[in-house]
């Protein structure tokens, strides 16, 4: 009865795995054709796979932080960076990665992991362009015009006003009341707007066209939603014969002037000398939405694909030979036991790497060497019980009760190691970083599944033999 | 097949020849610290970029340094294998993007019929360094805490639960003496061989001190020294059957393992060796210091009358 209900779990278990794992398996057996035709057709066989970590299969990790300080005084942090997260998921689905990851990381910092492109320079400013745009009235009142005097007399930046204006109380003091100063397209000409009236917030759509003003270059045309399309008309009807400014990302793209009201639905241009890359990018990210804050990139980590291959050749080729030649020597040094004691161990490794797959866990270079402690550990359980055993048999115990002593006295032992290390394990889920985190996952669930496979399932098999009467003394 | 039959070696008696060359270990781990004048922290803590360059065909180190130079990224460290080339600059006052462009540019100048291929780029902001750093210590610290807690609880004495980390801290700091000694960076791989080694040399700790534990109710009349000995000697194969699978494992991985997992693979060797010495040498030893001193003083006090005996 007690064997019954073990053996049945042994069996279920096993079937799971292979289950889970038989993906992973064929497409380690299919061609590098296949495999891209496969990423290409959005295959469902992609969501099965064992996930490998951006240093084994290659690709961009990036670490990027929301500038907190230029939030609007109204937006909570968290808000922000959940915001931030949103528009950067829809701006990498523009891009068309396979397979992206973008996760919250402490209070304002953004984990992006992109595997396997291969122009990380090009999804960097995809995802770094604020694209915050803004629809701002030109001010040409006598203080501004004082304003942006004392700006060109001394030799400072728009940009450097703005970020501290207190460091130059003269212009502050001329400066109308919301107005900052901005940069233009064109070199050296600066002008000084009113605050903001419209955000890309309020934007429906954003599409490449033909045209501006001389006809021949790129625009980026934008509908507004309802709300925006209101407004726009409130503010073009106020302020016929005054210009008003594009400002994205703080420069002034174009400031047409306005003649008549523009009615709802109808839709602005942004020129701005464009050539069809920029375009296209601009309209992707207006698109996706404007960024609450600029974010900083903090931390990079590119592995090229050459790279990755070759440390997962390298990498899984000598782990394998390293699990081939430990099989080879417990078979060598306990016979047949050592032969169980085998079976456990890839028994272990199947059921770990079936429930990494099936609950999506990555597995990194670190998780390797999570499997390779774990791996040792496993077979120290082993080694224990069958020690043991072999003292059982000198005390000339037969081998059936050597067999049940061995286990019952070691048991507390492996517990206790294992236990204690899960412990550390953890911890350093908890606290630790990334990559540590990738070691503490393996080592733990392969811990847990040790105690099953290499004291549960390796007795069992003794009971099976000796049940059978296949086993009646025991060669160690 | 058996290695060896049974044993019978008196290890406490010869304690203080083990401590001797524990003491020499340490003093290797400070020479090396001296040599190198401190460890070679890579940029996951110190922040900075770090280039890896594969050219299609071999190139000279200098002419390489020398391209670099001239793309004025200022202080900046090389290192090469064949046509591999690693660049590291920790404190760079360019944007990464520049470093990246101006890097590539002067070595295309410099080498054009030389094609290169960018295989690994790593930028580290200070802030994300510091960040590493603090998690790196907690892990340690709340690690060892959590260890120390269980163990004390599992053999009724926080001195064996301290005995067995400061086991883990002597095995840790060697490893990081020999990792330095070779002038290996100290990176997150690193951190995670350290961690690999204290959890293998816990392990082993608490194999030991259960057969103490076991011993200890079976045979509690006998002499502690006879009886440690007796425990040390029983799970010997056990150890040795156990380190030389690691130890297959750690030499597949070094050999085998390409240039990404060898730091990793080194760490292995050194801490299966060294987790197997602090095991027998110094978690036990301490213990045994302890307890006799601690028996002594009870005695001392029993003769004085300060406790009576039951």
């Amino acid at each position: 009865m007690k064997i019954n209900w073990k053996l049945w779990i042994s069996i279920v278990l096993l079937a799971f795995s292979v289950w889970v794992l038989w993906p992973s398996f064929n497409w380690a057996i299919m061609s590098v054709e296949k495999r891209e035709q496969a990423e290409k057709e959005k295959d469902p066989i992609l969501g099965k796979l064992l996930k490998l970590g951006l240093d084994l299969k290659g690709g961009t990790h990036l670490l990027l932080e929301i500038d907190a300080s230029r939030l609007d005084g109204s937006v909570k942090i968290k808000d922000a960076v959940d915001r931030a997260i949103e528009i950067i998921r829809n701006r990498i689905d523009q891009f068309g990665v396979t397979d992206p990851m973008i996760a919250k990381q402490g209070d304002k910092w953004i984990v992006v992991q992109l595997p396997g492109i291969r122009d990380p320079k090009a999804a960097k400013d995809l995802i770094g362009k604020t694209a915050l745009l803004e629809f701002r009235i030109e001010n040409t009142s006598e203080e501004a015009k004082r304003a942006l005097d004392l700006i060109y007399e001394k030799k400072i930046t728009p940009a450097q006003y703005r970020e501290n204006p207190s460091l130059y109380p003269d212009i502050k003091a001329v400066m109308p009341e919301g107005a900052s100063v901005f940069e233009t397209k064109r070199d050296v000409i600066y002008c000084v707007l009113d605050k903001a009236l419209l955000t890309g917030a309020v934007l429906a759509n954003a599409k490449v066209e033909f045209g501006g003003e001389y006809q021949h270059g790129m625009v980026v045309s934008v509908e507004f939603n309802k709300d925006g399309g209101r407004i726009f008309e409130h503010i073009t009807e106020r302020n016929i014969g005054k210009n008003l400014a594009i400002v994205l990302d703080d420069v002034v793209q174009s400031a047409p002037v306005i003649r008549a009201k523009i009615s709802r639905g109808e839709k602005a241009v942004i020129e701005g000398n464009f050539n069809s890359d920029e375009a296209k990018l601009l309209a992707a990210v207006l698109r996706a939405g404007a960024l609450p804050a600029p974010v900083k990139l903090i931390e990079e980590r590119t592995v090229g694909p050459s790279l990755g291959d070759d440390s997962i050749k390298k990498g899984f080729m000598s782990s394998f030979i390293g699990v081939i030649l430990v099989f080879l020597f417990m078979f060598i040094y306990y016979r047949s036991s050592g032969l169980i004691a085998d079976l456990a161990l890839a028994l272990n490794l199947i059921i770990l790497m079936a429930i990494m797959t099936y609950f999506q866990f990555t597995l990194t270079l670190p998780g390797v060497a999570g499997i390779a402690l774990m791996l040792a550990m496993s077979v120290d359980a082993n080694v224990l019980i069958l020690e043991r055993i072999r003292e059982e048999l000198a005390a000339g115990k037969t081998a059936r009760v050597a067999v049940d002593m061995g286990y019952q006295k070691v048991f507390w032992t492996i517990f206790d190691a294992n236990f204690t290390t899960l412990v550390a394990a953890a911890f350093l889920f908890q606290f630790g970083t990334g990559p540590i985190k990738g070691f503490a996952v393996t080592l733990s669930i392969g811990l847990i599944v040790s105690m099953f496979t290499a004291v549960t399932v390796t007795k069992l098999i003794y009971e099976l033999l000796f049940k059978e009467n296949l086993l009646l003394k025991i060669k160690i | 097949m058996r290695f060896f039959k049974s044993v019978n070696i008196d290890f406490i008696r010869n304690r203080y020849k083990f401590f001797v060359v524990s003491g020499l270990l340490f003093l290797v781990t400070i020479g090396a610290f001296i040599y190198r004048s401190g460890p070679n922290y890579g940029i996951d803590f110190t922040g900075g970029i770090l280039m890896q360059i594969s050219f299609q065909d071999k190139v000279v180190l200098q002419d390489v340094r020398k391209a670099v130079e001239e793309s004025g990224i200022g202080s900046f460290e090389l290192q090469s294998s064949g046509n591999l080339i690693i660049i590291r600059a920790k404190k760079n006052l360019k944007s990464q993007e520049e470093f990246e462009d101006s890097v590539k540019s002067s070595i295309r100048s410099k080498f054009p019929d030389n094609p290169f291929n960018i295989e690994r780029v790593e930028y580290v902001g200070p802030t994300v360094g510091e960040y590493i750093s603090r998690q790196a210590i907690y892990v340690f610290l709340f690690a060892f805490l959590g260890m120390i807690i269980y163990i004390a609880f599992r053999f009724k004495s926080s001195l064996w639960g301290l005995a067995s980390i400061i086991g883990i801290i002597h095995d840790v700091v060697i490893s990081l003496g020999f990792v330095i000694l070779v002038n290996k960076e100290i990176n997150i791989t690193v951190i995670a061989a350290l961690l690999t080694v204290a959890g293998y040399s816990i392990n082993d700790t608490i194999v030991l001190f259960d057969r103490i534990k076991e011993n200890l109710r079976l045979l509690g009349k006998e002499d502690f020294a006879t009886l440690i000995n007796k425990s040390i000697n029983e799970v010997l194969v056990r150890t040795v059957v156990t380190s030389l699978t690691v130890f297959i494992v750690a030499c597949s991985l070094f050999f085998l393992g390409g240039e990404v997992i060898h730091t990793f693979a080194y760490i292995m060797v050194i801490g299966t060796v060294l987790g197997v010495f602090s095991t027998i040498f110094i978690c036990v030893s301490l213990i045994y210091e302890w307890e006799t001193r601690k028996s002594k003083r009870l005695k001392n006090a029993i003769k004085q009358g300060v406790v009576r005996s039951k």
